[in-house]
């Protein structure tokens, strides 16, 4: 069951880090258009205020995957020389505390994007505005994946320390 | 209970935290939250700056350079780039004593400027430059130590993560910074260098000079290639590119590559052993040259510097694998520094709010204490620092609370950088627990104890001090170039 799920997960979250990934080298090609228009005098609009969109957006969607990979930085030099039942349970009330920022930001998030949602709300000026909801949109979901995920590998740390 | 206090206390339980091994970010988050709330009495506020953090504390242009330059450097540490650079490196400088500890130094300063990780570039110069070295009967430790202390170039010479994240949060421009770096960096190369150098000339011994009988080593692969010539007589060393070594591991950070090498440097022609430097060289000059030309501003160049590095690497033999695994890297990597960004911008408005960091600026000078003391004691705290924590994250802890102080004390923020930068690189090779010797165990596994590289390291330690010293006496090594250039 928990690896059925593990898995269902799993999927979600590298296809979130995939479109985040793919996201991050469209935005290079993008900023290179710009680059190469303005040299020849065709300059794309609205580049700037989209760059820094899917800065935000790209972060978010890679997050979760980065949290199942590990790959969030931290400082092991000590616990890692802790007996194991200790660094499992200095582990797992990590992965809680993960669990915690995520739903007190999924819930903030929430509140903005129906807001932005309604007002349609918008960054940038002229030609390009840029709705600010879908932002918004992907940090809410992504901060109930992240909750998800957190609560998936404090499970699989508590079964450890059982084992 | 004052609200200074409070953000005591939160500073308090932020190193708790992290010495129990919750992510770094986390544990950021958490206290801001919690001393947010504190400070204010009202839990709406606490909500209010989350939400705005995550949706604005990294929403601009100039955060843009980040994921670009981790894009083009997961694609150059996954690419032949660091073999071609130290095969060409080492053919030029095949005569000269030492010269493949100097080859090392050299490639490290090029590969420097396609990654911004130091800890990218100590796990690939693992694979490539050590394995030649002890080829070459060079001593362990000499070899390793090379490999660790010129991985530091990495975040010196520009493109730098280190650089980017210092001019993002001190508003010093980031261009400037990378211009800035330059000269120090190598200026560096050059004393490590030199020192190699004079020291191969007391210890020849360490540097495999007086042992013209080649070694197990040189037997072993000889023999190896021997037996692959008779079997595949018109392929080119297929094996020796394989993953052989891959192993998982708490500090496999994005960008490590796992490949065992064995040029034949010295039979190869030179134009062979230059052809795969030249897109390198190429793309390092447009990069960095647009910079400083003024052509692109870092965020254009990062862009360009990513698009380069996507064509590049393919045609210098990258497969789909490697491939995809550049942008599986780039995710891992990009998710987590700008997730340890909303945190540390979380984290330092909390201090804000809370007086905190008024009260630490005039507690320090209050002391009394001239520019060149501070600046001294400062560096003490980040080599402290850095024997603990990776460097992105010291850097976003300190500054905060340390920049107040340089700008109140009228020093240049642009040479505080470039201090800054060293200091910390110094603290990643100082035992016990400086990371860039555990990411190298981690690369060689059993080849190489943490104990070996840390010892081998030390005496690039010591340079690096003695260049700390340097730049308190002549600034300009530092403010020169970008001073010349505004």
């Amino acid at each position: 069951m928990l690896a059925r799920i593990d898995r269902l997960v799993s999927i979600v979250s590298v296809v979130f880090a995939s479109l985040g990934a793919a996201l991050i080298g469209l935005l290079a090609l993008t900023v290179v258009a710009d680059v190469v228009g303005r040299q020849i005098g065709v300059p794309v609009t609205g580049i700037v205020e989209m760059a820094a969109q899917t800065v935000v957006i790209s972060a978010f969607l890679t997050i979760p995957y980065v949290m199942r990979r590990g790959g969030h930085i931290r400082a092991t030099v000590l616990v890692s020389r802790t007996p194991p039942v200790v660094r499992k349970t200095l582990e797992a009330l990590a992965y809680i505390i993960g669990a915690i920022i995520f739903a007190l930001l999924a819930y903030a998030a929430w509140e903005a994007f129906t807001e932005d949602f309604v007002k349609a709300s918008y960054e940038g000026e002229g030609a390009l505005r840029i709705p600010t909801w879908p932002t918004r949109l992907t940090i809410f979901l992504a901060s109930i994946l992240m909750i998800i995920e957190s609560l998936l590998a404090a499970t699989k740390t508590f079964f450890e320390v059982k084992k | 209970m004052s609200n200074v206090d409070i953000a005591e206390l939160a500073v308090l339980a932020v190193f708790v935290l992290v010495l129990s091994g919750v992510p770094i970010s986390f544990s950021l988050i958490v206290t801001s939250f919690v001393g947010m709330f504190l400070i204010t009495d009202k839990i709406d506020v606490a909500f209010n700056l989350l939400n705005a953090v995550a949706y604005s504390g990294i929403r601009d242009y100039v955060f843009a350079v980040i994921p670009l330059f981790i894009l083009m450097g997961a694609f150059m540490t996954n690419s032949r780039a660091a073999e071609s650079l130290f095969t060409a490196v080492h053919y030029l400088l095949k005569k000269v004593r030492a010269g493949l500890a100097i080859a090392t130094v050299g490639a490290n300063a090029i590969f420097a400027a396609v990654t911004g990780v130091s800890i990218a570039s100590a796990a690939v110069f693992s694979n490539v430059a050590f394995p030649q070295m002890q080829r070459y009967g060079y001593s362990k430790r000499m070899s390793l130590g090379v490999v660790a202390g010129s991985s530091i170039l990495g975040m010196l010479i520009p493109p730098s993560l280190l650089m980017i994240l210092y001019g993002i949060l001190t508003q010093v421009s980031i261009g400037k910074m990378f211009i800035a770096g330059l000269v120090p960096g190598i200026v560096l190369a050059l004393m490590f260098s030199t020192y190699l150098f004079i020291s191969s000339l007391f210890r020849p011994d360490k540097y495999g000079i007086e042992s013209p009988k080649p070694n197990r080593f040189v037997l072993k692969a000889q023999k190896k290639t021997a037996a692959r010539k008779l079997k595949h007589p018109d392929q080119n060393d297929p094996d020796e590119f394989s993953d052989q070594n891959e192993r998982p591991s708490k500090l496999s950070l994005p960008g490590m590559m796992t490949q065992t090498i064995a040029i034949q440097t010295v039979e190869m022609s030179f134009g062979r052993a230059m052809l795969g430097a030249v897109p390198i060289v190429a793309l390092v000059a447009l990069v960095i040259g647009g910079i400083w030309g003024g052509l692109f501003s870092p965020t254009e160049a990062s862009a360009v510097g990513a698009v380069g590095a996507m064509i590049i690497a393919p045609l210098m033999g990258m497969d789909w694998k490697k491939f995809m695994k550049s942008f599986q890297q780039t995710a891992i990597s990009v998710g987590g520094i700008l997730l340890l960004l909303i945190a540390a911008s979380f984290f330092s408005r909390m201090l804000a709010a809370s007086g905190f960091i008024n009260q630490v600026s005039s507690f320090i000078q209050g002391l009394d204490f001239g520019p060149i003391a501070l600046v001294i004691i400062f560096i003490l705290i980040l080599i402290v620092m850095g024997t603990i924590l990776d460097s992105s994250s010291i850097l976003l802890l300190a500054i905060p609370l340390m920049f107040p102080s340089v700008l109140a004390l009228g020093i240049d923020p642009v040479w505080f950088g470039i201090v800054f930068i060293i200091a910390v690189e110094v603290g990643l090779l100082t035992p016990p627990f400086g990371m860039v010797p555990f990411a190298m165990n981690a690369t060689l596994g059993k080849r190489a104890s943490v104990e070996d590289i840390f010892a081998g390291s030390f005496p690039f330690v010591l340079i690096m001090l003695a260049f700390i010293v340097l730049l308190l006496l002549f600034p300009g090594l530092a403010t020169w170039l970008p001073e010349l250039l505004r």
